[in-house]
Formats: C-alpha cells, sequence, structure tokens
C-alpha cells in the first residue's frame, strides 16, 4: 500500500518536472551546507585530536595566560623559574624550547618559517617522547652548535631545490648545517626547523630566559595529579608571575569547545537554508493540492479515504525532501573533500576529512522528515476537500 | 419476485448557500433504485441533477432526508467509512471522464482497486482485462492526453468496473462526446446492464434517457413524473 503511494506521488513530483527540481534544489542547498560544514569541522577536530595525540599526553606545558595557541615572543620564562619546575619531585625533565619565526633562505629563495630552539643536551630523548625521528641524517647531539633540523616539508616543499642533509642553509642570515630531516608526522613539525637553543639565544636575543617550557612527567604519576603540584609549588614560589599551566587533555578540551561553538553557528545558519528549502516544500506543496484539487475530487469519488489522500500528499513531500537530501548529501561531501584537498594543496595535509555513515543517514532521515513535515499542512488541506467541491473545480 | 433495492433516498432536501440567499437544490426528492435496474433521471438543466447525483453516489451529504446504499445510512457514516463504501458499491461515469492526467489507462482502471488494497499484480490483470472488455486492448499503457474522447469515456467506464461495484452511475456519460461515439458508450452501458448490473443515468437529453428501463422526471428538486418500458 505504502509502495503505491509512494509511486503515485513519485509520478506526480516527476509529472511536475522542473518545478520539482527548483523545490528540490531548495533542499540540496540546506543539506550540502550541512553536510560540508559539520564534516569539516569534524575533520578539524579529528585532526587536532591526532595532533595532540601524536605530541604525547605525557606532559605538561607552561604558557602565558589566558592565550590558547603557542607561545608568543612576547612571553618569557626566567631561568629561575625553569630551575624550580625542574626541581618539583614529580617532574621527569622539561624542554625548555625558544619559539620564534624568520627567515629561511635556501637556494637564492626565502621562506618565513617557525624555528623551535631546542635543548641539545636532551639530545634524542624530547624527540623520542613526541615520536619523532629523523627521516635523513641525525637528531641532535649534545654539544651540537650551528646545525639545523628541517621539517619534512620544509625540506622537500618550500624550496624549487630539495634540502638535503649537509647542505648549507642561512636562517635570519646565520650560515647553519642541515644535520638531519624529520621523517614526516602529519603534525606542524613538518613545516618546522629546529636549531639548537644556544644559537637561538643568541638569534632572538634571549640570554637568560626562554619562551616555552614543556614539563615531563614522570612514568607512573597521573597528569591532572601532577598538574596540581606543579601548580602549587610554582605559585608558592613565583606568585608574581603570569602563567597557565595546561596539560594537552585541557587544551584540546579549550580547543574542543571553541570549535564545537563555532560548529554550532555555522551548522545553525546552514539549518536555516533548510528551512528556507523546507517552506519551499510547503509552497510548493499547496501549488501540487490547488492544481489536483480535480484529481482529489476523482481519487475520493472512487473511494480514497481522508487518510489515503493525506498519505499521498505526505509522501510526495517527504520524497521531494528525501531527494534534496540525497543529493545534498553528495554535494555537501564532494564540497568537504574538496575543502580538504584545498587545505591539503596550502600546506595543512592534516585535516582528515572522513564521511561518517551516520550523518548520511541521518540527513537522509532529517530530510525526509522536513519535507513530510512541510507537507502536513498542504496534506490536511487535500484530505478536508469535500468531494463535490472537489469535483467541480476548474 | 422483489427485488432488493440498491439505492433509496427519502424525502431528500439539500440547502446550498449562495452568499445570503438559501438555494434549494433538492426539495424532498424520494427515489428508489432496484438491483439489476437501469433508471434515467432526466431533466433540464437547474432542475438539480448534479446535487441528486451526489446524493445517489454518496458524495455528499443531504440537508434533511435520508440516503440508504443498501442498507446503510449514509448520513450516519463518516466521510471515509463512506469513500470505502462508495469505491466497492458504485462506479462512477462522469461526462468530463475525470482520468488523471499522469497515470496510463491501466492506471486509472486500477486506481480505485488501489485504495480497497487490492495487489498490485491482481489489480493489473483485472485492469488489463477490463480494458480489453471495452475494446481498448491496445491502449494499455497511453495517457488520457493520447487518447480520443470516446476512448477516455471507455477508460472511464473501465474504472468505474474495476471494484466490479452493484450500481453504474452516469452524469451525462455522452455529454461530450459526438453522437457517433456516444452511441458505443450507451451500448456499453446497456451491455453491462444486461450481464446484471444496476445503472443509474443522469441526463437532461430525452432520447438518451429512452435507453432506460425506466425514467424519472427531475424538476425544481423533486421528482414530477416518469415513466417505465
Amino acid at each position: 500500500m505504502i509502495r503505491d503511494y509512494a509511486k503515485f506521488s513519485w509520478e506526480s513530483i516527476r509529472h511536475r518536472g522542473l518545478r520539482s527540481w527548483l523545490t528540490i534544489i531548495g533542499v540540496v542547498i540546506g543539506v550540502a551546507a550541512i553536510i560540508s560544514l559539520v564534516t569539516v569541522g569534524q575533520g578539524m577536530q579529528n585532526a587536532i585530536e591526532e595532533q595532540f595525540e601524536k605530541l604525547g599526553i605525557r606532559n605538561i606545558r607552561i604558557v602565558p595566560p589566558n592565550l590558547q595557541g603557542p607561545p608568543s615572543a612576547m612571553f618569557t620564562l626566567s631561568n629561575d623559574f625553569i630551575d624550580k619546575t625542574e626541581s618539583i619531585r614529580v617532574v621527569d625533565y622539561v624542554d625548555k624550547l625558544i619559539t620564534e619565526s624568520g627567515i629561511l633562505e635556501f637556494n637564492n629563495e626565502e621562506k618565513f618559517v617557525n624555528a623551535i630552539g631546542y635543548d641539545v643536551e636532551l639530545a634524542e630523548r624530547g624527540f623520542a617522547d613526541i615520536d619523532v625521528k629523523a627521516g635523513e641524517g641525525r637528531l641532535f647531539i649534545p654539544g651540537d652548535s650551528g646545525v639545523m633540523i628541517v621539517g619534512n616539508n620544509v625540506a622537500s616543499d618550500f624550496f624549487d631545490k630539495k634540502v638535503s642533509v649537509k647542505n648549507s642553509i642561512l636562517f635570519e642570515s646565520k650560515k647553519f648545517k642541515v644535520v638531519g630531516i624529520f621523517s614526516e608526522t602529519g603534525t606542524e613539525i613538518d613545516n618546522r626547523i629546529y636549531i639548537p637553543l644556544s644559537d637561538a639565544r643568541e638569534l632572538f636575543n634571549r640570554l637568560n630566559d626562554i619562551n616555552a617550557l614543556v614539563v615531563h612527567v614522570k612514568d607512573g604519576i597521573d597528569i591532572e595529579n601532577a598538574q596540581e603540584i606543579i601548580e602549587g609549588e610554582l605559585l608558592r614560589s613565583f606568585d608574581d608571575e603570569d602563567f597557565d599551566i595546561l596539560t594537552p587533555q585541557q587544551i584540546l578540551e579549550t580547543i574542543k569547545s571553541i570549535l564545537g561553538a563555532v560548529q554550532g553557528v555555522v551548522a545553525g545558519i546552514a539549518t536555516i537554508s533548510l528551512l528556507v528549502g523546507a517552506i519551499g516544500i510547503m509552497n510548493s506543496m499547496f501549488t501540487s493540492v490547488l492544481e489536483r484539487t480535480r484529481d482529489i475530487g476523482v481519487m475520493k469519488a472512487v473511494g480514497a479515504r481522508n487518510s489515503d489522500i493525506a498519505i499521498i500528499f505526505l509522501a510526495e513531500a517527504g520524497i521531494t525532501g528525501a531527494i534534496g537530501g540525497a543529493i545534498g548529501i553528495i554535494i555537501g561531501t564532494i564540497l568537504a573533500f574538496s575543502v580538504g584537498f584545498a587545505a591539503e594543496a596550502f600546506g595543512f595535509p592534516f585535516l582528515s576529512i572522513r564521511v561518517e555513515y551516520i550523518i548520511v543517514i541521518a540527513a537522509i532521515i532529517f530530510s525526509f522528515v522536513i519535507g513530510a513535515l512541510s507537507g502536513v499542512l498542504p496534506a490536511i488541506q487535500a484530505a478536508k476537500l469535500k468531494p463535490v467541491d472537489a469535483l467541480r473545480y476548474e | 419476485m422483489a427485488k432488493n433495492s440498491v439505492i433509496r433516498l427519502d424525502n431528500v432536501w439539500k440547502t446550498y448557500k449562495m452568499g445570503e440567499v438559501d438555494v434549494q437544490a433538492l426539495r424532498g426528492l424520494s427515489l428508489e433504485v432496484n438491483d439489476g435496474e437501469f433508471v434515467a433521471i432526466e431533466g433540464p438543466s437547474g432542475s438539480g441533477k448534479s446535487t441528486a447525483m451526489n446524493m445517489i453516489g454518496a458524495l455528499d451529504y443531504p440537508s434533511k432526508g435520508s440516503v440508504y446504499l443498501g442498507n446503510h445510512d449514509i448520513t450516519k457514516l463518516s466521510e471515509s467509512q463512506l469513500a470505502v463504501i462508495r469505491g466497492r458499491k458504485i462506479g462512477f461515469v462522469f461526462q468530463q471522464f475525470n482520468l488523471l492526467a499522469n497515470l496510463s489507462a491501466m492506471e486509472n482502471v486500477a486506481l480505485p482497486m488501489m485504495f480497497q488494497g487490492v495487489s498490485p499484480s491482481k489489480r493489473r490483470e483485472r485492469a488489463r482485462n477490463l480494458l480489453e472488455s471495452v475494446g481498448l486492448g491496445d491502449r494499455l499503457n497511453h495517457r488520457p492526453s493520447e487518447l480520443s474522447g470516446g476512448q477516455q469515456q471507455r477508460v472511464a467506464i473501465a474504472r468505474a468496473l474495476s471494484n466490479n461495484p452493484e450500481v453504474i452511475l452516469a452524469d451525462e456519460p455522452t455529454g461530450n462526446i459526438d453522437s457517433k461515439t456516444g452511441q458505443a458508450i450507451i451500448a456499453l452501458l446497456r451491455g453491462m446492464h444486461r450481464e446484471g448490473k444496476t445503472i443509474i443515468m443522469i441526463t437532461h437529453d430525452h432520447k438518451l434517457a429512452k435507453f432506460a428501463d425506466r425514467i424519472e422526471l427531475l424538476k425544481d428538486g423533486v421528482i414530477v413524473g416518469g415513466s417505465k418500458k
């Protein structure tokens, strides 16, 4: 029975041709917008989670207050502060970092890159903790100076000529020798260069301070617990110092909540366009009821109950919605993947676009329901027509 | 042998509101049609023919009086109950054919069966047989727009028969077709009557009415006389 009605409704959608398509396009735009925005948003969230997983969760970052991004050049941590942090009992060791950016010159080309001044005395230890390896050449060894390790993208994509181990390269006009190239990590590290901390101190005139501290917590100690201890100790000694202590988990939560809010707003806007699409269906269904008044009369004369008529019109509206939804999903998915490819082309390969089946199924059901709901009023109007009046309608 | 009454109208009044004025289309119409009869209701325009047809066909409720379809009093039935009974007991043949333009001849004929819940394969088979019986076996998949007036009316007659109703109610069945084709339509109706169907034909045309066994003359909303063969 339902199948008969669906076929019946389908015939009527087909019969209206262009007008049906225009109605469907209204839904397509709404659904495509929602799918692409939600998928890209989800991709960003996945990407960020992956990044955090790769960076490890055994460490704690000390960053400037109220700054959720990377530590800035404005922010400084004194040597006393570092010594104190190192001495706290839950702390295994600390990465003293200077994060800066500057001009990298190679093969007569100049590129602006992010650079990390890294404590070479730690040698491979800090890299091992975040699972970063040398793809070519080597990592730092104690006593290194005037050397550089470049990220995978820096080596292969930044310059016309590929950067190789043993090449000379200028950073902020100082000559460095490339000793290693990181293997690809899929994180921001691919786009960075690493130089010894001592060289960074000289280049950026930071002889007695640094601007980021990554605290590695001893094995077997709960990270949240460790954070409380460290914060307590540091506040006792440096109550006038401005700093925030963040575990990766907290940073992740913060970023996710911001992303969630952005996604919510964007999806809300997309929903408005779906709403406009739904009004389009309603409008088109009212027209359809009017056009087929006589048909409704005939169907009632030959035995259609009010509910039969209502179902036929609801099915028609629902099918219109579902077709729009299905096409919208396809277009939305294509859009989302295009954004992913574009991001990759512009150097952000980590935006992982995945289309979740649950979203696809939800979108089809949602657009069918939206369609059917838009059809409720027209269907009631159709069902309520009196057969005599409907038959007399010209 | 006393025949069963299939349709009985008992002092039926129907009043329409036309703006401020009440128009009395039927003023105490009484009529009984028995099983197997061929009855013509003849009247000039404005005599209440269409309203009478709506009452007989259970398409509308009377303002006053009773309409019995078999032993159901239609005034006591809901619209949907009425639709089901109408679909089963009455086959309509309209002056304007009233076929659904989107559907093929076969789908039009199968439509009343769909609302009675007949399975698709049975519907198709019966629709094909019915169209063959009205001489349209080669037009099964044509749409109404691809058929002549006479052919469309034959599709409508096949549709009227699809639920094997007791009564065929024909409203000016030849009104929109030429006289020669009209003859063929009348012949079909007479054939159905011979096979035992009750036929009620509403017309303004006395020549057409004469094909019936019984003529009831309608004027100003009441039966004013009649004749019987």
